[in-house]
């Protein structure tokens, strides 16, 4: 799936009487992880350097002398590791018994209680009581930068945090502060944690002292449900898990992905999913009259920047909206032909929303889109700023916001759309188009005046949308629509890697998704016979589109496949290998 | 192992390393010169080829002074022959073990010592950069240095082209900011390449990656002192100083419960005994001895039944003890041993950089029990107690500073456990440390 595997020189080893082999230049403590022999570990971090510290991975070696700690030994040829024998069992017992004397223990109050590698360690490997009966040090607490805060008690001093921000991040802004049991996590006098991936900091402390803000004191980790997704907040589509409670998003988590995410993912990303909560969410169906004034053809558009149509719309459900469209589609078909038609897309949409809309709009126009026929775009918000770790790796925020352009432009480009947005401005302001369907679903829009204008004075706009905003002040017909944790679908990064995205929570109040609302629409104009759920919607348009083709929910999986060669992602090094030991 | 000095050789012993230090102007270039300086070096970078340099300090049988006792030459030996990269010195001058005060005297009264075992060395590993990493506290030993390194190159012993051979060599000093784990040798790394001091996992040891991931020699200064005097008097007279595995003169380091504490240069081997009495003094007021620390704070302690240890590697290594810096503390019998105790876990609590967990919690865990057993809150399961951490605590890290700790407070525990429970059932401090108290007549 990925880049060819380079061959790796193995040396034969045996771990607990078990024949492995060993990839040469890997610590032995990964090669026992991915060989299924679980080793507990908190300063080892696959993609940081090679600390050493907290001990927890003491092993036996057959050519050591000494207990060796696994994640920083490498395979000899011929050598046996023991992991599991009365000695090792031992040393963990020793090191938990450590670790916890100035812990505070205070998992019924600490955030990572459930997901606590401290917790789980003790659990598993630890001893029931300690020896431990003089006084607990103390430490601060503190916020680190706007998004992290850190419990310095909880801390056991792994540096992962240390290291990620020096080795991945590239800011080097933690360090560690004072000596011994004092040892603290603290940053450089006025130079806060700010870089634009700190969060993952949190996601990285094995224990529970450094948190995203945004979770603190939220809920309790073991009542989540977590769904794995992709992230919509740039062109890098992280890897996600989307974890809810009470139907509400908790939190986003990144998910390991070597082809697109590496371990990280950035904090605006990792808020992303805030607008889905929004008190102001459009949720039900409205549907007006269409807007007189304009339907006479005078020209230009007559509502001013500062003067948004009066709402005259009427709460609705989901069937008659869909009647509506309909009937106000085929009359201004009759009336004006497909010219007068105009279909904006959204770099937004997931693939299948594109496959479907594009036929949406050949259906309702009566013909394919061009100069005869319907006039068409797409949305897409201004690139933003671009950022890359110092220090490689898969890992970089995206100067593209969008989610989805490069699906855009393999599913839209051509087939939907083949004139630049000026012209679909021109014909907009022409006064020729009298039904305009809009598809929004980009928080934070704000389209560009001429558009927004020109909207305000066609005769028939719908807009499908997930808040209100310049886009649905101007709709005649309202059709709200599911944001990214509530649809299922395929975005197609920026480096042409397709990652599914899927529901972890319903729509609000009435929503259904845009797969069944297009889908709806086109059964009832008798395109297609039943409304299909986003895998089989992905399997007509895999059947369909070249790019796509053998490709399926299940060959996608859960990281994802490349569905184009235009960028071919070279895998820059991860951490360690930059960084080296 | 060839005879030990008698206590008459030992005591008519003609110093080496110290026998200009305490004469005038003894720390300037001209002083040094006028009694045969730079001779060895001179010799040395003319007439031999490094690998020849290196076999002679094989031959000698020069330990590490530093406190491991590790064979000069062998270490010089593993540094690669043939490397792309460029390759260091680091002497070592960041002498904070307690109870050691050697390196300072070379330091401060004969730095061109020093320099000129550093100019033999560089000729040996071929190495055009040194470093000199001082303890920050000794601010005069740094200024003499300094001086030292600036006479030397306006004479052209330092710079370029050194003795008209292609033989460029750079010194710089290097104040440290007073950790005591900067003395651990890649600690003290990561301290000069401008990070905080943790010790370094090794492998790779530093003679094949070290200073800034290059291949580097850490010579303590004692060690890189005795060099001019084996070119200048050669092996077969080194040899005969000391015994057969440690060859050689020794600073000592003497304080505590003595007459006479000081440094004092004697051959490796000499009795303990040898060195408390005859050489030191005796203990004032005639008062017996409780234990002594032979070799820096973090050596286990010895008995007052075994002053008949030979002060050498070998020797204190088969009395269950270490030579270390030979940085030897005497304690009377009005000592509390708690106290003393206390007082070294105290320091490893404080010097603990706090990278590995063992360490980190069991040095604060160890002074937390030992403050309690002092306050008179002891109990008496708390011996076992600080001997299972202390076993928990050994060889289990990264460097060997939690050992440091749990060794000699092992060999308290053991030698000395009737006193401690004695003391723990009292449940007060001993009364014998009021008398400790009172001021030394040494002092």
């Amino acid at each position: 799936m990925s880049a060819p595997a380079k061959t790796v020189e193995t040396v034969k080893i045996k771990v607990n009487g078990k024949e492995l082999d060993a990839p040469k230049d890997q610590p032995v403590l990964q090669t026992c992880l991915d060989n299924g022999i679980y080793i507990p570990h908190y300063c080892y971090h696959p993609a940081l350097s090679i600390s050493g510290n907290c001990r927890m991975c003491l092993c036996t070696a057959s050519n050591a002398p000494k207990a060796v700690i696994s994640c920083a030994t490498f395979p000899a040829e011929g050598a046996e590791y023991t992991t599991e024998s009365e000695e090792v069992k031992k040393l963990r017992e020793i090191i938990l018994e450590f670790l916890l004397i100035n812990h505070p223990l205070d998992c019924p109050v600490c955030d990572q209680a459930g997901e606590c590698d401290l917790q789980e360690f003790s659990f598993r490997f630890g001893k029931d009581d300690s020896r431990f009966e003089e006084e607990k040090n103390y430490r601060h607490t503190k916020k680190l930068g706007t998004n992290v805060r850190l419990y310095g008690n909880r801390c056991i001093v792994c540096t992962r945090c240390v290291r990620f921000c020096e080795e991945i991040a590239g800011d080097a802004e933690l360090c560690v502060r004072e000596r011994g049991d004092s040892n603290i996590i603290d940053t450089f006098p006025g130079i806060p944690l700010e870089n634009p991936i700190s969060g993952c900091v949190a996601d990285i402390c094995p224990v529970g002292a450094l948190f995203v803000d945004d979770f603190v004191h939220k809920t309790r980790v073991f009542f989540l449900e977590s769904t794995t997704s992709v992230c919509n907040m740039c062109a890098t589509g992280c890897s996600i898990n989307v974890d809810t409670w009470q139907g509400e998003v908790q939190r986003l988590r990144p998910r390991h992905n070597p082809d697109v995410n590496d371990y990280w993912m950035c904090d605006r990303g990792r808020v992303g999913y805030k607008y889905s909560g929004a008190a102001e969410r459009l949720s039900r169906y409205e549907v007006g009259p269409a807007r007189a004034g304009s339907s006479a053809g005078d020209g230009k558009a007559k509502a001013g920047p500062t003067d948004p149509p009066r709402s005259t719309r009427a709460p609705s459900d989901f069937g008659k909206a869909l009647a509506a469209v309909s009937d106000r589609a085929e009359r201004v078909r009759r009336e004006h032909g497909p010219g007068a038609f105009a279909f904006v897309a959204s770099a937004w949409m997931s693939v299948e929303e594109m496959f479907l809309f594009r036929r949406l709009a050949t259906t309702l126009a009566g013909a394919v889109p061009g100069e005869a026929g319907p006039a068409t775009g797409i949305l897409a918000v201004a690139d933003g700023e671009a950022w890359t770790p110092r220090v490689g790796g898969a890992f970089k925020i995206d100067s593209d916001r969008n989610p989805n352009r490069k699906g855009a432009e393999m599913l839209l480009l051509g087939s939907f759309i083949s004139e630049p947005f000026s012209v679909l401005l021109d014909r907009l302001e022409s006064g020729a188009i009298k039904f305009a369907w809009v598809v929004g679903g980009i928080p934070d829009f704000s389209p560009m005046d001429r558009f927004r204008d020109a909207l305000g004075a066609i005769s028939n706009v719908v807009v499908t949308d997930i808040l209100p905003g310049p886009l649905s002040e101007r709709a005649t017909i309202l059709l709200p629509a599911a944001s990214f944790v509530e649809k299922d679908g395929v975005f197609v990064n920026g480096r042409g890697w397709a990652q599914r995205c899927r529901a972890a929570l319903p729509p609000p109040g009435e929503t259904r998704t845009e797969l069944d609302l297009f889908q709806e629409l086109l059964r009832r104009a008798g395109e297609r016979e039943r409304v299909l759920s986003a895998q089989g919607v992905y399997a007509e348009l895999a059947a369909e589109v070249g790019a796509f083709a053998d490709t399926s929910y299940k060959t996608l999986g859960a990281l994802g496949a490349r569905v184009t060669d235009d960028e071919p992602a070279e895998r820059e090094p991860t951490g360690r290998e930059a960084a080296k030991r | 192992m060839s005879a030990i000095s008698k206590p008459s050789d030992t005591l008519a012993f003609e110093p080496v390393l110290t026998r200009y230090i305490g004469k005038k102007d003894s720390h300037t270039l001209d002083f040094y010169l006028s009694h045969g300086g730079y001779d060895a070096a001179k010799r040395v970078v003319r007439d031999y080829k490094p690998d020849e340099v290196i076999d002679a300090v094989k031959k000698s049988g020069l330990r590490g002074r530093g406190g491991a006792g590790f064979p000069c030459g062998l270490k010089w030996s593993f540094v690669p022959k043939k490397t792309d990269k460029p390759k260091y010195l680091v002497c070592n001058a960041d002498e904070s073990e307690p109870g050691t005060f050697k390196d300072r005297v070379i330091n401060e009264e004969d730095p061109h010592q020093l320099l000129e075992g550093i100019l033999i060395t560089c000729w040996a590993v071929g190495i055009e950069t040194a470093y000199i990493y001082i303890r920050g506290e000794m601010w005069r030993g740094a200024q003499r240095l300094k001086a030292a390194i600036d006479e030397a190159y306006a004479k052209g012993y330092l710079g370029k082209k050194i003795f008209g051979k292609k033989f460029n060599l750079d010194v710089t000093v290097h104040r440290g900011a007073g950790a005591y784990i900067c003395g651990e040798e890649t600690g003290m790394l990561s301290s000069l390449e401008g990070g905080r001091g943790y010790p370094k996992l090794k492998p790779p040891f530093p003679a094949v990656e070290g200073l800034f991931r290059c291949p580097t020699v850490v010579n303590n200064v004692e060690t890189l002192a005795n060099l001019p005097h084996i070119f200048n008097r050669g092996i077969e007279w080194y040899r005969s100083i000391g015994t057969e595995e440690s060859p050689g003169p020794k600073l000592f380091c003497v304080s505590g419960h003595v007459n006479k504490p000081g440094v004092y240069e004697r051959p490796l081997g000499i009795p303990l005994r040898e060195l408390i009495y005859d050489v030191c003094g005796g203990i004032p007021g005639d008062r017996g001895i409780r234990a002594v620390i032979p070799g820096g704070s973090s050596a286990p302690f010895l008995g007052p039944d075994e002053l008949d240890t030979p002060m050498s590697y070998e020797g204190l290594k088969d009395a269950g003890s270490m030579l270390g810096s030979a940085g030897v503390i005497v304690l009377d019998d009005t000592t509390d041993l708690l106290s003393a105790l206390l007082n070294v876990g105290k320091f490893y609590h404080h010097e603990s950089c706090g990278q590995c967990t063992p360490c980190r919690e069991g040095c604060g865990w160890v002074e937390k029990i030992l403050q309690r057993m002092h306050d008179g809150r002891g109990r008496s399961e708390d011996i076992d107690l600080v001997d299972e951490i202390c076993n928990q605590m050994v060889g289990k890290t990264i460097c060997v500073l939690s050992d440091a700790l749990a060794m000699p407070a092992q060999s308290v525990l053991k030698k000395f456990r009737p006193e401690l429970e004695k003391l723990i059932a009292q449940g007060r401090p001993d009364v014998l440390c009021e008398l400790a108290r009172e001021p030394s007549p040494a002092l």
